[in-house]
């Protein structure tokens, strides 16, 4: 993992989120374009790294955040764990993978984060964060999914010209 | 078979990393670290904040047009009935300044410090809603401080502050509460925020009429917060007679998504529990608000 490379790139994906991201919100739903990038390196570089790309980019997130420090990170590797169990699984296949993918690491991600903020005191109505949150995050980033997917895969390839067989 | 194991070890160890981090943080031992780290980015931060602000408000067009009509219509109405109360507030000009004498008007209404601040970004998470601005202990900056905007609007508090950024927890974030009164009937409630951004005041008396378009102030109950802060309009009442209590949805008076520049009342100071003392603001001598342009 190029560190060099890594850490500014997440930082910066973290500062998107949290400046274009909530204003492009539909239907309470917003694009994790952080998720869907981790997600996307781990299923394409199929070594584990995606664990490390998690880490990084939830802390970026949670230093951005006023939510309980390590949710983010406790949260990005639930749906990375996914990503990389998905991409060995029954889902491998070009197209369907990210829509899979994209869908479990949201309702992962988001489950885990509900969960530490309810454990941290903040009163959480499961309902409504499914219904006004999740369903829409899932759908947008269900959307969103193939191109993240191929961009992250040009991406690798310029950073790691020899491998990325996704 | 190896490197499986080796990948789910490395798993571990980066969530019981993150496990040790979430619990150094609540102990605060991180804050060092975090104000050196959110210094670094909050000057990116409020480059993104600039540059990504027109994609935000070509959505925003689009996403309120609708939205416009109706409010035109509304507010076509609302400005009709403003002019009828602007005659009869004309009448009670002359009482209410023989009055004013009469009453210790600062505790009421003091002159406030303020310290300017541009937004520089929001929460990432949709769960939470806090914003960061760029001011922090540098400026005066302390947690629990009132944050304004136009028109004696409450928005928040600031929940952290770092050396030169503070994260300000918005009303309607869902662990925020704040004692509010009814304005016509002077009732108390508690104003909660919701998951859909708009504010529940519970627990007000079953025996009062709460009037739809009535506004929401804070009402200074507890001391953390000033008297007087518009927090926002009631658009409906959910009144059920088995219950002991109704609530009351505000739509906020603030439009959060939009906030650029926020007012921090620097000289506020909260009644901490175990103080037995009035909760009143700091005043200071100027008669107009003194407001420190951020650098």
């Amino acid at each position: 993992m190029n560190l060099y490379f890594t850490i500014p790139f997440l930082f910066l994906l973290a500062i998107f989120q949290a400046t274009a991201a909530p204003q492009i919100r539909i239907a309470g739903g917003s694009l994790s374009l952080l998720l869907l990038c981790v997600m996307s390196w781990e299923q394409i570089e199929a070594r584990g790294e995606g664990y490390g790309w998690a880490f990084i980019g939830g802390l970026a997130l949670d230093l951005i955040s006023g939510g309980p420090f390590g949710a983010s990170i406790l949260g990005l590797l639930a749906a990375t764990f996914i990503a990389n169990r998905l991409s060995s699984g029954l889902f491998r296949d070009r197209l369907f993978l990210p829509l899979v993918t994209a869908v479990a690491g949201t309702f992962a991600y988001n489950g885990i984060y509900l969960l530490l903020l309810r454990i941290f005191g903040v009163p959480v109505n499961w309902a409504d964060a499914i219904g006004q949150v999740i369903l829409p995050s899932a759908v947008l980033n269900m959307l969103a999914s193939p191109i993240i997917a191929r961009l992250m895969l040009a991406l690798y390839h310029r950073v790691k010209p020899a491998g990325g067989t996704w | 078979m190896g490197r499986d194991r080796s990948r789910t070890w490395l798993l571990l160890v980066l969530a019981a990393v993150a496990v040790v981090l979430l619990l150094l943080h609540e102990g605060g031992q991180l804050q060092p670290i975090e104000n050196v780290v959110q210094a670094v980015l909050s000057p990116i931060e409020r480059a993104a904040s600039g540059v990504f602000g027109g994609v935000g408000n070509l959505f925003g067009a689009v996403r309120d047009l609708n939205e416009l009509r109706t409010r035109n219509a509304e507010l076509e109405k609302q400005n009709q009935d403003l002019l009828t109360e602007i005659a009869q507030l004309r009448g009670l000009e002359g009482e209410n300044s023989m009055l004013r004498q009469l009453l210790n008007f600062t505790q009421e209404n003091p002159t406030y410090k303020y310290q300017t601040a541009a937004v520089i970004g929001r929460d990432p998470s949709p769960y939470l809603r806090f914003i960061t601005i760029n001011a922090g202990s540098r400026e005066g900056l302390n947690p629990g401080m009132p944050v304004v905007t136009a028109g004696s609007t409450l928005i928040g508090r600031v929940a952290e502050v770092g050396f030169r950024s503070a994260k300000v927890q918005l009303l309607n974030d869902l662990s925020s509460a704040v004692n509010v009164r009814l304005q016509t009937t002077d009732v108390t409630g508690l104003a909660q925020g919701q998951q859909d951004g708009s504010l529940l005041v519970q627990y007000l008396p079953l025996n009062t009429q709460v009037i739809t378009n009535d506004i929401a102030l804070t009402s200074g109950l507890g001391g953390n917060l000033p008297r007087n802060l518009v927090v926002g309009q009631v658009i409906g009442v959910n009144k059920k007679d088995f219950e002991v209590a109704q609530s009351a949805q505000l739509r906020p008076a603030a439009d959060y998504d939009r906030l650029e520049v926020v007012l921090v009342i620097t000289n506020f100071e909260p009644i901490q529990p175990g103080q037995d003392t009035t909760p009143t603001p700091t005043p200071t001598p100027a008669a107009t608000p003194s407001v420190t342009p951020h650098k």
